[in-house]
């Protein structure tokens, strides 16, 4: 059965694409709402995450654009990619570099309405 | 002549009036990473601050200038303001006196804003006419006897420029002290 | 006495008789040889040295790594097609952790190691008359890769896909390490201890113990551009202990280097070899020197909006963004590991404005935004009902995944960069400080964090003072 609730999902993620480790799902003021097994359960992760997509929004602002695809993290450790979902979440996917994002968009993509609450 | 810059770092509790201080000043238009608010603070406040609100005010005719950054009071968001408290000239820890329930965690917030602190800080007790009041709290947070307090309405954006002149002029007795004390 | 027999290919060293095999590798040790050893013997046995250790060793006969990994069972069939990169006939497995997190990184490095030891340990007493020496050759599974972490352009310069461009120009102004090519003709090692050797290649009279030469050219990375990158990088650590315990003075650093080079005119580096807190514990070597650790950009380094460290202290600081019409270079050189921090720090910014990119196109120039390609929206709905914060999952049990970090990097516990020169901690002092350039949107004063030292109360007292009245004077008199 597919899972439904956000973590289920976020495990499924991390277990069904190769390169993602771990994922977050917070709400845009800060909160942490689910996140994958593979990540332990830290506050300041879902502030900082907030605050980062609150001032990439300011960001986009600056360069003439006016709504906020993705803020990525690219590291020597691999990839951050953080995504607005709707207007009130956040999800941010820890992956490797070489992980196949479309594959991970198109896996978001398809199950936003879980992530946003709308469906149960 | 050298451009002059001065910095006020304005934060405290959730909703205490921070915004609202700094859109009482700001010429330009306050960018503020505000967001719609969750869980039990969206019952006090549709919308709260992330990451940290920005306004400026400048000197008409010279380069002066004073810039004005409100970051969250929230303690998840505590590492904002650790990062700004180190770049600017004086603080101030908005607080509201009728907000009785944010009383105890803005005594947390105050002192861990005090630790490290390098610069003057201003509590200003909003929602607040008199000064006695004004004082009692702010030493039941943990503010310093030294520590300047200023009761104010923040609601009203003349209140607001006041709280920021007795900021300023803090920040100036802070300043002229040091001098006198080098001279 | 041992002297050289140069083949076409390799030198290989024989002996006036037969020498145990351990003294070989105990004069290998002294000259912090790196490369391949090969003992003539039935079968031959190659070992592999960094830095005069022995990291791995195989008998010619042996199967692949990859085999005996699986049939010993620390890895499954999965994680070697994941881990594996193929390129022809060889397949390398240095990226196999980086490839896929899920192997037992310590079974496998134990695996390895054990192996390693016993073949060593049943050849050392062995008298072997000739030994095929090929410095700098590693061995072809990339095995060396799980123990020393070269700066090599493939590991670093991963092209960042599906994201925007990146601005080439600041990796363009450093130039890289660049090594002239082992060239075997000039290539010799001295294994005879007498101190009136003269210098192989002018003449000079060598004073000290004979050190392998070769004759490289040696481009040191422009150390204050280096410096830059890192002190971006020092400032984005994202737990404590990040760059702060990284040593920027350059001294320091170049003393850390545990490869000799003699340099034509005669003269040697020999850097020291200080015990370092860092060590490789899971390291091959049957020595007892530990193998010093030459620290790395700290990695986990995340876009330089704002980080945390131990002490509180935070930092704000972004790199100038610019524009440029010069083409993305090949990554062909090498390129200073610093310069890619950099680049990557730009990139996080560069990311949030850019859509994504095309997948399948190469990286190319940036002069203007990259094309958009569109990917359909994430569906909008309305807004959640307030769902109750405290409903987080907790564990399942699993081990949880936290975000990389100075300390936990397998490239620090394990970094060696001797044999690729210097460090990222040759990078010194940190240049002028990154500020945020901005021309925001409705004339909004730019913030000016860094390029604007906090004024202290002893600054410019009087002209400080006026300006702070005028302000203050101003703000008084202002009507609705």
């Amino acid at each position: 059965m597919t899972p439904t609730d956000p973590t289920a999902i976020l495990d499924e993620l991390v277990e069904s694409i190769d390169g993602v480790r771990a994922a977050i799902l917070v709400s845009v003021d800060g909160f942490g709402r689910a996140r994958s097994s593979s990540i332990s359960d830290e506050p300041s992760h879902a502030a900082m995450l907030a605050a980062a997509i609150g001032l990439a929004h300011q960001l986009v602002v600056m360069g003439g654009g006016q709504q906020l695809r993705q803020l990525v993290v690219d590291h020597d450790g691999g990839l951050m990619l953080v995504w607005p979902i709707g207007d009130e979440r956040v999800l941010a996917v820890i992956a490797t570099t070489t992980v196949e994002q479309r594959r991970v968009r198109a896996f978001v993509q398809s199950r936003v309405a879980w992530f946003t609450g709308a469906r149960s | 002549m050298s451009a002059q810059t001065f910095k006020i770092l304005v934060t405290g509790p959730f909703a205490a009036g921070k915004t609202s201080m700094i859109q009482s000043v700001s010429q330009t238009h306050v960018i503020s990473t505000d967001v719609v608010t969750s869980g039990d603070e969206s019952g006090v406040k549709s919308h709260t601050t992330v990451a940290m609100d920005f306004g400026t005010y400048r000197l008409h005719g010279d380069d002066t200038r004073l810039l004005l950054f409100g970051t969250p009071g929230q303690a998840r968001f505590r590492f904002m303001t650790n990062i700004l408290k180190g770049h600017v000239d004086v603080v101030a820890f908005v607080i509201d006196a009728e907000a009785t329930e944010t009383h105890a965690v803005a005594g947390v917030e105050l002192r861990a804003l005090a630790r490290d602190l390098r610069v003057p800080a201003v509590i200003a007790v909003n929602r607040c006419d008199d000064i006695t009041v004004a004082r009692r709290l702010a030493r039941s947070l943990g503010a310093l006897d030294g520590e300047a307090v200023v009761p104010c309405q923040l609601i009203d954006p003349d209140s607001g420029r006041e709280v920021v002149v007795e900021i300023l002029l803090t920040l100036l007795a802070s300043i002229e002290s040091t001098t006198a004390e080098v001279a | 006495m041992l002297h050289n027999t140069r083949t076409a290919d390799t030198a290989a060293l024989t002996v006036d008789g037969a020498q145990p095999v351990w003294m070989t590798l105990n004069d290998a040790r002294e000259r912090a040889f790196t490369g391949e050893l090969v003992f003539e013997a039935d079968p031959e046995v190659l070992a592999y040295l960094d830095n005069g250790i022995v990291y791995y060793a195989e008998r010619a006969s042996d199967v692949s790594l990859g085999r005996r990994l699986l049939d010993a069972g620390v890895i499954d069939i999965g994680q070697v097609e994941r881990g594996t990169v193929r390129v022809g006939d060889i397949e390398h497995l240095g990226r196999l952790f980086d490839r896929d997190p899920s192997v037992d990184r310590d079974a496998v490095v134990v695996l390895a190691e054990t192996s390693t030891h016993d073949l060593i340990a049943e050849l050392a007493n062995r008298a072997i008359t000739t030994v095929r020496v090929t410095a700098y050759r590693h061995h072809p599974s990339g095995v060396h890769r799980w123990f020393v972490a070269p700066l090599d352009a493939a590991a670093i310069s991963r092209p960042v896909s599906a994201v925007a461009q990146l601005d080439t120009t600041i990796v363009d102004e450093l130039p890289g390490l660049s090594f002239a090519d082992t060239d075997a003709d000039e290539f010799m090692i001295e294994w005879d201890d007498q101190i009136a050797e003269t210098h192989p290649l002018n003449g000079t009279p060598l004073t000290g113990p004979p050190v392998a030469v070769i004759d490289e050219q040696f481009d040191v990375a422009d150390v204050e551009a280096a410096q830059v990158i890192e002190t971006v990088d020092e400032t984005v650590g994202t737990e404590p202990e990040p760059g702060s315990e990284i040593d920027t003075d350059t001294d320091e650093d170049l003393a850390g280097f545990e490869f000799a080079v003699v340099w034509p005119d005669g003269s040697e580096e020999l850097a020291t070899s200080d015990t370092n807190d860092t060590v490789d514990t899971n390291h091959t070597a049957d020595a007892s020197e530990p193998m010093p650790v030459v620290g790395l950009a700290p990695p986990g380094a995340v876009a330089p909006i704002f980080t945390q460290s131990d002490g509180g202290d935070l930092r704000f600081e972004l790199p100038p963004l610019t524009i440029s019409d010069d083409p993305e270079a090949a990554d062909a050189d090498v390129p200073d590991e610093v310069a890619v921090a950099v680049r990557r720090a730009i990139a996080a910014i560069e990311a949030a404005m850019a859509a994504t990119h095309d997948f399948a196109r190469p990286p190319e120039v940036i002069t203007q935004l990259p094309e958009i390609v569109e990917i359909a929206p994430i569906d909008e709905f309305d807004s959640v009902d307030a769902a109750d914060t405290a409903d987080i999952a907790s564990p399942a049990g699993l081990d949880w995944f936290a975000p990389p970090t100075m300390a936990t990097s397998a490239e620090v516990l394990y970094a060696q960069t001797a044999d690729d020169g210097p460090s990222v901690d040759a990078a010194a002092d940190a240049v002028a400080a990154p500020t945020l350039v901005g021309s925001p949107a409705g004339g909004v004063a730019s913030v000016g964090f860094v390029d604007e030292p906090v004024e202290a109360e002893h600054d410019g007292g009087i002209e400080r003072s006026s300006a702070l009245r005028r302000l203050i004077g101003s703000l008084r008199r202002k009507d609705h």
